[in-house]
């Protein structure tokens, strides 16, 4: 949990407590990479690794993660498993529905290229970068909980480094 | 009753209208003619020794020269079972609709409509089934299909 300590404060100790100064970036980007709850949403077998993921053995929750059944509760879409294009819609309205700042993790995949169903296939959306914005790819078939972790804190680090200027 | 009985019931009662009668495992098996369809199920499903109950699969199969369709019955009553395919042309893939007598045959019907451009005369519900909502790019089943992002499998000899 390296990337949690490296917030930069400056302490000044004053008679029964303390002031901290720290820089609005810093705190804010703590708040969001320290609680991403993600959209209980799988489409296929990617999903079953992602339950995996959030039980008890490898347990999302030490990073502050917490699945939400509603998207306009969550911050972060795991979009985990085959993207047919009768569900390309309903991917693209549950993103809409979240309210900013939303980050996107394409899990597996047929979510990067259509991965098993590239050649010959009628029915899947040849990636999710299609239809939303995606932060991070985990490739693998399915990933390995260890992979999702290393995404997640990849994704982690990308918000670290967001700018309060950027926003406009 | 075994497949050797029902493969002589059949063929007795239709004798120039069925091909290719066979027995593949425990199952008899023919090629029918298109227009004896209806005859033949109503008398696989009424005759008292065959009480074919159930149609337990129906396929669509599409070949360099003809459709079939391919039907599977089953028989609760007397636990046996046969199968029988069609052969249609490839200029006018039209056939009866089984619904009336198999309402089981609706959705597979549907299914086999839009994914192979079969036609099924008197279907009482003749809509799209599982393809996305406004799909217009064709029978994707067929072998000759390609669609807007459709890639071929590369040829890796």
């Amino acid at each position: 949990m390296g990337v949690m300590n490296k917030v930069p404060v400056y302490v000044e100790k004053l008679p029964g407590g303390a002031i901290i100064t720290a820089t609005l970036d810093d705190v804010l980007n703590y708040a969001r990479a320290s609680s991403m709850w993600y959209l209980l949403f799988g489409l296929a077998c990617c999903a079953v690794e992602l339950m995996a993921t959030g039980a008890s053995r490898y347990d999302f929750d030490r990073f502050g993660m917490f699945f939400r059944a509603s998207p306009r509760q969550s911050d972060l879409m795991i979009v985990a498993g085959t993207l047919t294009k009768k569900m390309a819609p309903r991917v693209k309205r549950l993103y809409d529905q979240m309210p900013e700042p939303k980050y996107v993790i394409a899990m597996g995949g047929c979510l990067i290229t259509g991965g098993p169903f590239h050649y010959d296939c009628y029915s899947v959306e040849k990636g999710v970068d299609h239809i939303i914005p995606v932060d991070v790819y985990i490739p693998g078939c399915p990933p390995r909980p260890e992979s999702l972790l290393e995404g997640c804190i990849k994704l982690q680090e990308k918000i670290k480094t967001q700018k309060i200027k950027d926003w406009a | 009753m075994n497949p050797e009985e029902i493969k002589r019931i059949v063929s007795d009662r239709f004798p120039d209208k069925l091909k290719d009668a066979r027995i593949i495992g425990f199952e008899p098996s023919f090629i029918a003619d298109k227009s004896i369809l209806l005859e033949f199920c109503r008398f696989l499903k009424e005759t008292k020794e065959l009480s074919f109950d159930l149609l337990s699969c129906m396929s669509g199969a599409d070949y360099p020269d003809r459709f079939e369709m391919i039907y599977i019955f089953f028989s609760f009553t007397h636990k046996h079972k046969m199968s029988f395919k069609v052969h249609l042309s490839k200029e006018n893939p039209e056939i009866d609709s089984l619904t009336f007598l198999f309402p089981g045959a609706n959705w597979y019907e549907r299914e086999i409509a839009e994914l192979y451009g079969i036609k099924f005369k008197n279907h009482p519900d003749p809509r799209p089934l599982l393809l996305p909502e406004g799909w217009d790019e064709g029978y994707p089943l067929r072998k000759d299909w390609t669609g807007k992002d459709f890639i071929k499998m590369p040829d890796l000899k």
